[in-house]
């Protein structure tokens, strides 16, 4: 397994994502979180439970499964709702690859992760945000399309996260997913999916999935050349099988 | 630089200003060919999948196959909303091939009388297999019994308790010879009638017993 992992700060003042990856003989654990920058100390909750996770798993003995993974959320959130001054929060996609190749996960707001094989790109986490919930009610009929689009301008504002002392909504792996040789795993704050969109990543990916390091300038290379007028702070972790 | 998707091939991407045509078909072509030519005449190549070896009779491996295997695969293994209700589906599911037993239904009639089905924690769909449709507890003997969900029995945990809700299935289901319309908390020994069959209900996880306490 490699892995190469890099961080832009966008056009934002502070750099709120933070990220840590271990590769150890158990296998390659890596945790991303993303501060909320509509709250302050957003970027001290992100490492906050970036540091939480990372200790959580270097201690000894540890077995990471499901409950490893959620109840190591639950820590952090507990933490950062009261532990930082001021309401703070942010979101969380921390995976576990074991030596055979087992990957397991758990992701609480809109940090994604993704997973590429055979030229096509996979979005494997939901993102918590309002939409989640909109898009629930528009199936179940409990909403009409005008009304989903009205609500829709909020869209993107989360609904679960880290900091909120009881975060209500999460993505976990109930069993591990068995990867592939070749398979390249994406943990990867919004700013990156906002700013090149699935297909770009994707195309990037099939292109240069050869060599990671390539790759990974190359998303960054994306990123700073989008035309957007604001660019959100961007972090990723490319694994590869 | 400027990317172009193989016509090809529709998952392959390549720089056109730097090759004239998908340098990764050249690659499978250059690779096929050097095949025996049995296998290269009948196996399509998927961009990440090792050649077959000698092995002829592998089945076809196609880059949809596995690609949506991999859909599947994702969607076997995730679970996303409310968190009491994915701790649930994931502490026990994890890693365990035989999930704890939480109750029993027993048919006491019909195909099936004398047969017992395992309840585990959480959901448990009842019904008829069959036609795309998999259920837990599978009264697949009873043709009155429409194929897919006709009703669900819920072990909460929490509160140790069982319920038994209403699915959308074209069957009447009956607890204790009244119609279940929505859903009821179930005791032991009710009687849960679905088409021709009758079930009888027995816990095992109760006030007495419960899996969390051991460990």
């Amino acid at each position: 397994m490699e892995f190469e992992s890099r961080s832009f700060i966008g056009s934002r003042a502070e750099q709120q994502d933070h990220y840590n990856v271990i590769q150890d003989q158990k296998g390659l654990f890596a945790v991303l979180c993303d501060g909320m920058g509509g709250r302050k100390n957003g970027s001290l909750a992100a490492q906050s439970a970036v540091d939480i996770f990372s200790a959580s798993y270097m201690r000894r003995n540890i077995d990471v499964d499901p409950k490893f993974l959620l109840t190591t959320a639950e820590r952090a959130d507990r933490y950062i709702a009261t532990g930082i001054e001021d309401k703070s929060g942010c979101t969380v996609i921390c995976t576990f690859i074991d030596a055979d190749k087992k990957l397991m996960w758990v992701s609480v707001g809109d940090s994604r992760l993704y997973v590429f094989r055979s030229g096509r790109l996979r979005q494997v986490t939901k993102d918590h945000n309002y939409f989640y919930l909109l898009n629930r009610k528009l199936e179940n009929n409990e909403i009409n399309k005008e009304e989903y689009k009205t609500a829709g301008t909020r869209g993107e504002a989360l609904i679960s996260f880290l900091g909120m002392n009881g975060f209500e909504l999460a993505d976990i792996s109930i069993r591990p997913l068995a990867l592939l040789d070749g398979d390249i795993v994406l943990l990867t704050s919004d700013g990156l999916y906002k700013s090149l969109g699935d297909a770009d990543i994707e195309k990037l990916l099939a292109l240069h999935h050869g060599d990671l390091c390539v790759c990974a300038d190359s998303f960054l290379d994306q990123v700073r050349t989008s035309n957007m007028s604001s660019i959100d702070n961007t972090s990723f972790i490319l694994i590869k099988i | 630089m400027k990317l172009v998707r193989c016509e090809v091939n529709g998952s392959h991407y390549y720089d056109a200003e730097k090759y004239e045509s998908c340098p990764h078909c050249q690659k499978e072509r250059e690779k096929k060919n050097n095949m025996p030519q049995k296998i290269a005449s009948d196996v399509t190549i998927s961009l990440f999948d090792d050649m077959p070896s000698d092995n002829t009779d592998k089945e076809t491996v196609s880059l949809e196959d596995s690609d949506n295997s991999l859909s599947k695969q994702i969607a076997d293994s995730s679970a996303s909303g409310n968190v009491e209700e994915i701790k649930t589906m994931a502490y026990y599911d994890f890693g365990q091939e035989q999930e704890p037993v939480v109750g029993w239904l027993v048919a006491i009639n019909s195909a099936a009388k004398g047969k017992s089905f395992s309840l585990k924690v959480g959901k448990n769909n009842i019904g008829r297999s069959g036609a795309g449709n998999i259920v837990d507890v599978d009264l697949d003997k009873d043709v009155t019994v429409s194929r897919g969900v006709q009703a669900v029995i819920i072990y909460e945990p929490k509160k140790r308790q069982f319920l038994l809700q209403s699915a959308n299935g074209s069957t009447l289901v009956y607890h204790n010879d009244d119609l279940l319309m929505n859903y009821i908390q179930i005791n032991a020994y009710d009687r849960i009638t679905i088409g021709e069959t009758e079930l009888v209900f027995i816990p095992f996880c109760s006030d007495k017993f419960s899996w969390e306490d051991q460990k």
